[in-house]
């Protein structure tokens, strides 16, 4: 094997750009196998987690009333197969405090079963059981478990207004349905036969209910049942006289997975990025080593190698690198996947398992070897075109018959200017790839910096992407709706009040339907929100805004006409908006209360938005609320609180996100800038020493290396940020677009522009001072002996 | 490489041309209608019309329209002309008390039909500059072609006539985009090459001599090898005789094989005396202490009384010369250590040392004094012998061996130099070293 | 009494690698008077090229002073030197090593600049000086690769002159060139030195070595002996062969 001989010698050669390319595609190996990993497996790690205990593919949650006729409709629907229905403690106001974590208190309704209830859909399967289950045990989410840490033994308070229990935690569960508080903002919890008619006694902590589990022949079409279920619930039960909730296994399972598909996605694509350094690396390395070796690859060719056969001794090399850092890369992520399993655990709320995934790795490992072995063949490539009698000649010939730009003679520049000016020039193929890294790299600077602050600081523009009101109450009345709206509007304290209902309309076109969360108000300029990101609200009867995820799946347009059917009947509509919304899964729609009363002429609004005052406690307005209207039905809630809650549990995320992208970044620039700096360095070695001779000081060169450098770091990095500054929003909603989100309005800051123009330049020029630095050591006369003699 | 890129360029164009006629067709819609205005229109309309205040004709958000009533009596003939002229025709409806919608009559847009026109122009403007564009580019791109390549060749041939004839001073001009000069190098390269290709064989040549000379100092080894054998041989055979019936044939062919060993045991002996003279004086030189005699630069000194300057006694009186001599640093470390350490012992005082440069006699002088008794001047040629002591009280005061200055005699013989002590205010030793 | 600009004293360089010290220069005293034309002769590996940039402050010696002027140039920091050099020393190298990204008029210019302001009279003396060695006007905004070995070469010699330094250091100027434009060049440079231009002058070509005033042979970092020559006198055959024979006795 005389190309190992060679490949091996290589690498023996160049040991930094070989650790370097090492620690590339080891960090590469890791992000994508991970990423791929936990992409491709979580669908079915999901169902298989589900089919464990028998997990529901359906759960409808009434107060009762018409348990009968639901059954009947569960077998009407050809998918059916069986249910299981018990009783069970509705909690919406409730709220919980652990306290051995030193947790604060938070709100999330609750749905409390019997542990003691024998079932056979969504069997309880006890994690971390305590020893004896004590009689106020409770069983609480897993998720709890993996993200909140809470655990076996600790003391969880049930608050509901003033009244307290105290309950103690006995162990956990693994449920899709009640995975995560994030999907479905709601605990199922389990207690004991004691404790539950204990809290069913006491109505105060909240209403009892009953709670029916399906499970049907086809996993994969449960929202269809739903649908089903939906359509056919609402000739039995008149709209408004009575609650009911469905849940389906497939909306879950989207909704669990999102986040974490983010975050590997996120993965898969920074394994790209550094890919691509990757590739950069090997394009300068490839390119300085044939520009080194000229002449001893003119030697192995003059021997009779051929130049494939040197090519080949290239790829040779490439190759044992890849797979050196490819091995090391898969030890690595099996060293992490402790970390891996947690992240993934606390994201989806049920407890993964990292295993091995034989085709995984054969996916990544086949994708970084072509991307490698790929770029390293075409920079390589040149090497064909090497004649023996050119290398031996050192190098091949370039002729310039350029234009002078800067003539001396005329020149107003000083010396090192024009001196740095001319090399700026010479250079501008590399200057150009390097400052096409560097205005990518402060463009997602600029972009994670505008991410973070609209996440963490300043959430407002984060809101309205979800598509959510900035009410601080929300207040729902069964009865004597018009006059409670009227006085809670005249209260001190409230700024505005806005009617905003919503329901589950489907909503049809040319034979396509679609479930949407209808929103519904009399005039949609009063909303502090706006949705609308093309045309226009609704403001006539007949109109209608829908989310592009809903229009697309209709095949509707803009100017279409849709038809919503309620209750038998089906009014049409005239598309006159397209709306974004993050939430119910980008699926919303909204109409007038004009349209509403088309649709049911004795339609009331029962939902009101509370904005209160600057200043004014939600806490004690709900109360006071609470109390004014203790012997009505309502329900009072704090709307902003809840909300505010689900995004600081993105925070975090996008906290390690952002920093880790700064970071790569930072590493990226100073790599790029000592690569072209040291290329440069080796290859005009010669014509540093020459003007060494001549006189110039190893200051003067320095000089002029970062005049020739500095405008491209400066102009590429302005450049980027500048374009980051217009960019973040589109490039934001093209991120989103799969959620239906086509319009972004997050702030970007100028200052943080300037300030990723001036790190990003301050980063580049203490870097090409460090590497300009090694011109100290080039002696004017070493190399000339070399050349002579 | 410059085809290369006017093709891409070309392509890129053709491309990009192609592009916008493509998105700017695609994006003309014909009679675009604004739904949802004319829906507002409408809108507006029914309830202007409940308000009992609406003209029959009007404009409204940029719109004109006319309304023909059921009741109407040409209610067909508006409708059928508003049909003709391609106009958006909307119902005109009112809810009346019971929540009953009532058709009342169609709401009909006037739009204007000269739309088609204007774009049937536009396209055919834009088809016309596309082709002016294809056909500038065709003609560019032919030119440079010519200019390019068939000119160039056409050098090229002459070029080649001229090289067939015999003429190599003659140079192939170049000039920018020629794609041809790199073959005009490469003749006067081959010639260049093979010249330096001969070179290098002749060079090859004289090393393998080189290396044969050397090899053959290897041969010592083989020859004791084949001696040894021999003698093995004569004693085996002897053994052999011995038993063997005197007279046989077995044993005069013994005794000639004995003979016959004889000779090649003589012959290595002389070969093995040959290369024993020459190795001999080698041999010698390494049962004696050795001296490395190599050149160093002059400088190496100093750190050597400095690593001796325990008691900071030691003072330089001058500039050292800097300059390259013979010695060995082991061994000149020596013995400045003990002409140092003597010093130490017998004197105590502080050191003088004089670096002292004679370029014409090509020497370089270090004289070491210190302060003490000195020595007895009949000793001073003695005091370089072996196991000489002192006659001072000092030096019988103190344990030693007498052969510190002997060694270091010995030493500076053998760098080529010399040592010399004597008195002067204390004692002094000179030390030569030669200049290289 | 000739006036001495360039003294040598006990001057040594040596280059180590690891333990292994090899000596290239071994206490050698040079004088250089002012308006010699001084040629370092010797074989291969001799150490005509350190000599000649030990003496020039390229390379410090490693023993051993140099004097240039009763300034001791050997204890200078290498910025110094730097500057030292762009003032009194001109180069001119085998490779040539024109900047090949610059035009002719800006490889001059930029030498000159490192000394004076004075754009204008830079320009002004570099085209001077480029028309006394032949070069025309055509040439002065053509880049180095458009220009033939000679040519190329006198363009050096011309950045090399063009601070009007008191020495130029040659170091084998003709070797890459063929023996027409070599001769071209020689001319140029006997041109230079008979204007009174002290000129050192490294080769082992004995028509180059010719031109000189003062031949020093070099061997294994010894200066052996050295030969004295009146000013050139072209096509003489005394000359010639009194060179050939010292030459002989050297063991050319």
């Amino acid at each position: 094997m005389k190309i190992l001989m060679i490949a091996t010698n290589n690498i023996r050669k160049a040991k930094v750009a070989t650790a370097t390319l090492i620690i590339l595609i080891a960090i590469a190996t890791i992000f994508l196998y991970v990423g791929i990993s936990v992409l491709s497996n979580l669908d079915t790690f999901i169902d298989g987690k589900n089919a464990e205990t028998n997990g529901a593919h359906f759960i409808s949650i009434t107060d009762g009333s018409h348990d009968a006729a639901i059954d009947q409709i569960y077998e009407s629907i050809d998918s059916y197969a069986s249910s299981e229905r018990e009783e069970g403690l509705m909690s919406m106001s409730s709220k919980y405090q652990n306290v051995d974590t030193g947790e604060e208190a938070y709100s999330l309704s609750t749905l409390f079963l019997n542990r003691e209830t024998p079932r056979d859909i969504s069997r309880v399967t006890i994690i971390d059981e305590a020893a004896q289950i004590p009689e106020n045990g409770v069983i609480v989410p897993y998720v709890l478990k993996i993200a909140n840490g809470y655990k076996t033994g600790d003391t969880l308070k049930f608050m509901v207004d003033d009244n307290t229990t105290e309950l103690e935690i006995a162990g956990f569960y693994e449920d899709l349905m009640f995975a995560s508080p994030s999907n479905v903002s709601m605990y199922k919890l389990y207690v004991g036969d004691k404790q539950f008619n204990d809290l069913m006694n006491q109505p105060v902590y909240g209403s009892k209910c009953s709670y029916s589990a399906v499970i049907t022949d086809d996993i994969d079409n449960t929202e269809a049942f739903e649908s089903q279920f939906t359509k056919d619930l609402k000739t039995v039960w008149p709209e408004r006289t009575g609650s009911y909730a469905t849940l389906s296994y497939g909306t879950m399972k989207i909704g669990v997975a999102v986040f974490i598909n983010i975050i590997m996605a996120v993965l898969v694509a920074f394994s790209i990025i550094i890919l691509a350094i990757a590739a950069i690396v090997i394009k300068f390395s490839t390119t300085t080593h044939i520009e080194n070796n000229i002449k001893n690859i003119g030697a192995l060719e003059a021997m009779g190698y051929t130049s494939g056969q040197i090519l080949g001794s290239i790829l040779v090399e490439y190759l044992l690198i890849t797979a050196v850092g490819f091995a090391v890369g898969l030890g690595a992520s099996m060293l992490i996947s402790p970390v891996i399993t947690n992240v993934v655990s606390s994201s989806i709320g049920l407890r993964w398992t990292t295993g091995i995934y034989p085709r995984t790795i054969l996916i990544s490992l086949a994708v970084i070897m072509i991307a490698v072995l790929g770029i390293s063949y075409f920079s390589a490539f040149k090497i064909k075109k090497i004649t023996p009698l050119t290398a031996l000649r050192n190098g091949i010939e370039t002729h310039h018959f350029g234009k002078n730009r800067v003539p001396l003679e005329r020149t107003k520049l000083s010396l090192n200017m024009a001196m740095g000016y001319k090399s700026l020039i010479f250079n501008k193929r590399q200057n150009l790839i390097a400052g096409l890294i560097i205005m990518m790299l402060s463009l997602v600077t600029v972009f994670s910096f505008a991410a973070y602050y609209n996440f963490a600081v300043d959430k407002s523009a984060m809101i309205k992407l979800i598509g959510l009101e900035t009410a601080e109450v929300q207040v729902t009345a069964m009865e004597n709706e018009e006059t409670i709206f009227d006085e809670i509007a005249a209260m001190p304290g409230v700024a505005d009040t806005v009617k905003l209902d919503s329901f589950d309309g489907v909503i049809k076109y040319d034979k396509k339907e679609c479930g949407a969360s209808t929103r519904i108000t009399e005039d949609y300029s009063r909303l502090k929100v706006d949705t609308c990101v093309k045309g226009r609200m609704p403001v006539n009867d007949n109109e209608i805004a829908i989310t592009s995820i809903v229009l697309n799946k209709l095949g509707a347009q803009m100017g279409d006409t849709v038809s919503i059917d309620y209750n038998g009947i089906t009014r049409e509509f005239l598309v006159v908006g397209v709306t974004q919304q993050f939430n119910m899964l980008g699926r919303g729609a909204a109409i007038t209360t004009a349209g509403m009363k088309k649709l049911m002429p004795a339609y009331q609004e029962k939902n009101l938005m509370v904005y209160l005052a600057d200043g004014e406690n939600t806490k004690s307005f709900v109360t006071r609320i609470n109390n004014q209207y203790a012997n009505q039905n309502i329900q009072t809630a704090s709307y902003f609180e809840s909300i505010e809650m689900m995004l600081d549990s993105f925070e975090a995320s996008i906290k390690i996100v952002v920093t880790g992208c700064l970071g790569i970044i930072a590493v990226i620039i100073v790599f790029v800038m000592f690569l072209v700096i040291r290329v440069r360095i080796l290859r005009e070695r010669i014509r540093l020493g020459v003007s060494k001779a001549l006189g110039f000081t190893a200051n003067q060169l320095i000089g002029q290396i970062l005049i020739s450098q500095m405008p491209v770091i400066i102009g590429a990095s302005a450049l980027g940020a500048v374009a980051g500054y217009f960019a973040t929003n589109p490039l934001l909603a093209l991120m989103l677009a799969a959620n239906g989100i086509l319009n972004c309005e997050f702030y970007v800051d100028p200052r943080l522009v300037l300030f990723t123009i001036i790190g990003i330049s301050l980063l580049g020029l203490a870097t090409v001072l460090i590497v300009a630095n090694s011109i100290r050591k080039i002696s004017p006369c070493r190399m000339f002996e070399e050349g002579v003699d | 490489m410059k085809i290369k890129r006017i093709i891409i360029a070309f392509t890129l164009l053709l491309a990009a041309s192609y592009g916008v006629l493509f998105c700017y067709i695609n994006a003309t819609q014909i009679n675009a209608v604004d739904v949802t205005q004319i829906n507002s229109v409408v809108k507006t309309i029914e309830k202007d019309w409940a308000n009992g205040d609406t003209e029959k004709t009007g404009a409204s958000g940029g719109m004109a329209y006319q309304i023909a009533l059921v009741t109407d009596d040409n209610y067909q003939s508006l409708l059928f002309e508003g049909i003709r002229n391609r106009h958006t025709i909307m119902d005109l409806t009112s809810v009346s008390a019971d929540g009953q919608a009532e058709v009342l009559g169609k709401v009909i847009f006037l739009t204007d039909g000269s739309e088609e026109e204007k774009m049937k122009n536009n396209l055919l403007a834009m088809i016309t500059v596309v082709f002016l564009m294809v056909l500038i580019l065709v003609d560019v791109v032919l030119g440079m072609v010519h200019f390019s390549i068939l000119r160039p060749f056409g050098v090229m041939k002459q070029f080649a006539q001229k090289i067939a004839d015999g003429d190599l001073e003659f140079r192939l001009p170049m000039d920018r985009g020629n794609y041809f000069g790199a073959f005009t190098e490469s003749f006067d390269l081959m010639r260049e090459e093979l010249r330096k290709a001969r070179q290098g064989e002749y060079e090859a040549n004289i090393s393998k001599k080189e290396l044969v000379a050397e090899l053959s100092h290897d041969i010592k080894t083989p020859v004791a090898t084949i001696k040894a054998i021999c003698e093995l041989l004569t004693a085996k055979l002897g053994g052999v005789k011995f038993d063997t019936q005197t007279g046989s044939a077995a044993e005069t062919t013994i005794a000639e094989s004995i003979e016959k060993i004889a000779v090649i045991h003589a012959k290595a002996g002389v070969i093995d005396a040959l290369i024993s003279n020459l190795f001999h004086a080698t041999l010698e030189e390494l049962e004696m202490l050795k001296v490395n005699v190599s050149e160093q630069p002059s400088t190496v000194m100093l750190k050597m009384f400095r690593e001796m300057d325990h008691f900071g006694k030691i003072r330089f009186k001058n500039d050292l010369a800097e300059c390259l001599i013979s010695c060995d640093p082991l061994r000149l470390g020596q013995v400045i250590d003990n002409i140092i350490s003597n010093s130490y012992k017998y004197a105590g005082t502080d050191i003088d040392v004089w670096f002292d440069l004679d370029k014409t006699e090509k020497y370089l002088e270090v004289k070491i004094r210190d302060d003490g008794d000195g020595v007895n001047p009949d000793e001073w040629p003695l005091v370089c012998e072996k196991f000489f002591r002192g006659s001072g009280e000092a030096v019988q005061n103190t344990p030693g061996s007498g052969l510190g200055l002997y060694l270091a005699r010995l030493f500076m013989e053998g760098m080529g130099g010399s040592i010399r002590c004597y008195n002067e205010a204390g004692f002094v030793v000179e030390l030569r070293l030669k200049v290289v | 009494m000739e006036n001495t600009i360039l003294k040598a004293e006990m001057l040594s360089k040596t280059y180590s690698n690891g333990s292994i010290m090899q000596h290239v220069l071994k206490n050698l005293n040079i004088d250089i008077k002012a308006g010699d034309f001084t040629v370092i002769m010797g074989s291969s590996g001799s150490g005509k090229s350190t000599l000649l940039y030990a003496l020039s402050g390229m390379d410090k010696p490693t023993l051993g002073k140099i004097d240039f002027k009763g300034e001791e140039i050997s204890k200078y920091s290498n910025d110094r030197l730097a500057v030292f050099r762009r003032k009194h020393c001109g180069f001119v190298f085998q490779q040539i090593y024109l900047n090949e990204t610059m035009s002719v008029l800006d490889n001059i210019i930029i030498s000159g600049l490192l000394v004076s302001r004075d754009k204008k009279a830079i320009a002004a003396r570099a085209k001077e000086l480029l028309h006394q060695v032949g070069m025309t006007e055509v040439c002065y905004q053509k880049y180095p690769s458009q220009l033939s070995g000679g040519e190329a070469q006198r363009v050096a010699i011309v950045r090399a002159l063009i601070n009007a330094p008191e020495i130029v250091f040659a170091d084998e100027p003709t070797g890459a060139l063929n023996s027409t434009n070599a001769i071209n060049v020689l001319d140029v440079m006997t041109e230079v030195n008979a204007s009174g231009q002290s000129i050192i002058m490294v080769t082992h070509d004995i028509k180059t070595a010719r031109r000189a005033n003062r031949i020093l042979y070099l061997k294994d970092g010894v200066i052996i002996d050295e030969l004295k020559l009146g000013s050139y006198v072209k096509d003489d055959p005394q000359r010639h062969k009194i060179l050939r024979e010292f030459l002989e006795r050297m063991g050319w």
